[in-house]
């Protein structure tokens, strides 16, 4: 006869090795975790084992069992394990193109990451997510086809936390029922969320992040201070956090802004993996802002026109117009918490021949950049997208789904030659700011546009990303050479060539 | 310029598989391409129509599978639709004369299938309803606009459109308030 083998868990053996009292204080943990989550038994389970993880490595870090519950306290599950899923949120004016116009291969996502002074722990990224998640409502939502327009529909499920092993940027799975609509991925030292731009701009999506790690520290023992930035996570969501702030701007005048002149595009032919290669460009951000000083321009004036350069050394198109898109974010317009897409763009244009040196192109960079991206000119683009999200309403999404994707392929992309996000400057409280090293911010590459550029500046480092989709490298070169020139001392990060 | 690298290198897996699916897309485009031809110097029926439609069938569901909404349901009424479109067209082309009847059949054994899948896990499935109703909704105006046009009722006939009722009034008797608020969120202009 076969003898029967009962495989005991790292968990239950660590509980066989308890006293009574503790192993009572685990029953009433878990017994309140089974209160708080009703989720299928497949999630259930997988959460309670998150849990018996992270009990483990406090464990293993010393960290007394008391403490450890309290740490990870069901409390703070909230109830949002254990109601149904009834919410939903239509897509804000902005969001509206993103699923007319993704593909396959294809998907506006943009990544956040921030740089942790230790190597990350899974199980405690993981109970972080789960305990931040509630905060956010429009991040637990899934995608959904409306008869007009997409939504997102609250789902109730265990959000996963992944390693990192495939490219950064690519397009999410959001087919399924219950799919999720971010990724939130780690790689040693490294947290990185990678949003798909349905739900937030780069704004929200930083508050995501701060909150994240605001939680991630929390349960490492650290207290922490939350701001409007960092959130706590058992509050209960403002509406305005969820709103379509376009909606609360009152039409003042015309509406213009959406079209233009295809732009020139690098010459690189375009690669099959998107992105191809990631850079970041790591600056001194007071070295970077006193270069930009001494030629009478702000930081990203100074990056547009080194762009510019970068651009024209990168193309061999002999005319034509070179022009960066540098989205704007509409908070510093009208103060809003909204914490989804509240940006729009403006388009810093410049004729190829007129591009020929830093100095000579800055001063009308600057007085395109003050000029298109003041409050007059994003009013006319914001009147201009809500009327054209008003008059397609009725028309259904079978008829705007391939019209907007011929429209967004052929015509969208090709307006710009490139594009700049400036995300500003990262803060974090003090006792956050000695366990994070760097942030950096990353956007996903478009259908033709070879490069899409960012910046984030944390703790005096500038972090200029490029995300390309050609392997000529001419254009990170002359980057570098350009800002190297001017007395910078660049550190390159970044990945290999993707699909080589 | 020297790079440090800071990224893991990527799964190889993933790339052929995206190297794969755009030679079976070529493959697809120029079968859709000659087929055509071949059915002209021909002659004949325009069989070449059917083949088309099944070839797009094939891509749709082997190699190009939808991006939002992809879930038993949606796929089980988007292949109940394709059959069907697929069987008249055969019937149109051949003038075989018995869509009429055969389709209604093929209908009504979806839709069992359909309805078998959302009510056996109606908590997770009460997000998918939709694709259910458009095959409801679509079977009803079928027969509203075969029985106008052909002014004659079959037994499958009959059998879909009750089918299709009963499983219209059990969704909204089960599901009550949800099954209004499904409704709403589906066809928001927001």
């Amino acid at each position: 006869m076969k003898k029967k083998h009962i495989v005991v868990s790292p968990f239950q053996q660590y509980r066989q090795s308890l006293s009574s009292e503790s192993n009572e204080l685990l029953t009433d943990f878990f017994a309140s975790f089974d209160e708080h989550v009703l989720l299928p038994e497949k999630g259930k389970s997988e959460m309670r084992s998150d849990f018996e993880k992270a009990i483990l490595y406090f464990d293993s870090l010393g960290v007394r069992l008391d403490k450890s519950l309290e740490r990870l306290d069901t409390k703070n599950l909230g109830g949002f394990y254990s109601r149904p899923a009834i919410r939903w949120f239509p897509l804000d004016t902005a969001a509206k193109i993103y699923p007319l116009s993704m593909r396959r291969n294809q998907m506006a996502v943009f990544r956040l990451s921030a740089y942790m002074k230790e190597t990350v722990n899974p199980e405690i990224l993981q109970i972080a997510l789960s305990f931040t998640i509630k905060r956010f409502p429009c991040f637990s939502t899934t995608i959904k086809k409306g008869f007009f327009w997409h939504y997102l529909d609250t789902t109730k499920r265990r959000f996963v936390v992944e390693k990192e092993y495939d490219i950064p940027c690519r397009p999410l799975d959001v087919s399924l029922s219950g799919s999720q609509t971010f990724r939130l991925l780690y790689h040693e030292n490294r947290i990185s969320v990678e949003i798909f731009h349905i739900l937030a701009d780069g704004y929200g999506g930083m508050v995501f992040l701060k909150t994240l790690v605001a939680e991630y520290l929390r349960l490492q023992g650290i207290d922490i201070t939350y701001d409007k930035t960092i959130l706590p996570i058992n509050e209960t969501p403002v509406d305005g956090e969820m709103s379509d702030a376009f909606f609360f701007v009152e039409p003042k005048n015309k509406a213009s802004g959406f079209l233009n002149r295809p732009s020139v595009q690098l010459s690189g032919s375009l690669s099959r993996t998107k992105p191809c290669r990631v850079l970041h460009f790591i600056m001194d951000t007071d070295k970077l802002k006193a270069v930009a000083k001494s030629k009478n321009s702000t930081i990203t004036s100074y990056l547009v026109a080194n762009m510019m350069l970068a651009g024209k050394s990168a193309t061999d198109e002999p005319s034509g117009s070179m022009s960066i898109q540098v989205p704007v974010d509409m908070r510093k317009y009208y103060p809003s918490g909204t914490l989804r897409n509240f940006s729009l763009y403006c388009g810093i244009k410049l004729p190829l021949t007129k591009i020929t040196d830093c100095e000579s192109i800055l001063p009308e960079i600057s007085r395109q950049l003050v000029e298109k991206g003041a409050l007059g000119p994003m009013n006319e683009m914001m009147n201009a997208a809500k009327g054209l999200v008003r008059s397609l309403r009725f028309v259904p999404l079978f008829i705007k789904n391939p019209v907007a994707r011929i429209i967004y392929g052929f015509l969208g992309d090709q307006a710009f030659s490139n594009t700049l996000s400036n995300l500003g400057i990262v803060n974090l409280p003090e006792e956050m700011a000695s366990h994070v090293v760097g942030f950096d911010f990353l956007l996903g590459t478009s259908i033709t546009n070879r490069v899409s550029c960012s910046v984030v500046s944390y703790n005096n480092k500038t972090t200029f990303s490029i995300a390309k989709l050609t392997l000529d490298p001419s254009y990170e070169e002359t980057m570098y050479k350009l800002l190297k020139s001017d007395g910078i001392d660049v550190i390159v990060e970044g990945s290999g060539i993707y699909g080589s | 310029m020297e790079v440090k690298i800071t990224y893991p290198a990527r799964d190889r897996k993933k790339s052929r598989a995206l190297l794969l699916r755009s030679v079976v897309k070529w493959l697809f485009v120029a079968s859709a391409y000659v087929c055509p031809i071949i059915n002209i110097s021909a002659g004949g029926p325009a069989w070449s129509i059917y083949v088309l439609w099944f070839l797009l069938f094939v891509w749709s569901f082997a190699f190009s599978p939808d991006l939002v909404e992809y879930n038993l349901i949606s796929q089980t009424a988007k292949f109940l639709v394709f059959t069907c479109v697929l069987l008249a067209l055969i019937d149109i082309i051949h003038s075989l004369g018995w869509a009429m009847f055969v389709i209604p059949i093929i209908c009504f054994g979806g839709l069992a299938v359909i309805a078998v899948f959302f009510f056996s896990n109606i908590n997770i499935q009460r997000q998918n309803i939709m694709p259910m109703m458009w095959v409801i909704i679509a079977s009803i105006i079928g027969i509203v606009v075969a029985i106008s046009g052909w002014k004659q009722m079959s037994w499958p006939m009959i059998v879909l459109i009750s089918l299709s009722v009963a499983i219209l009034l059990a969704s909204a008797a089960v599901l009550g308030k949800g099954f209004i608020r499904e409704i709403i969120k589906r066809f928001s202009i927001k």
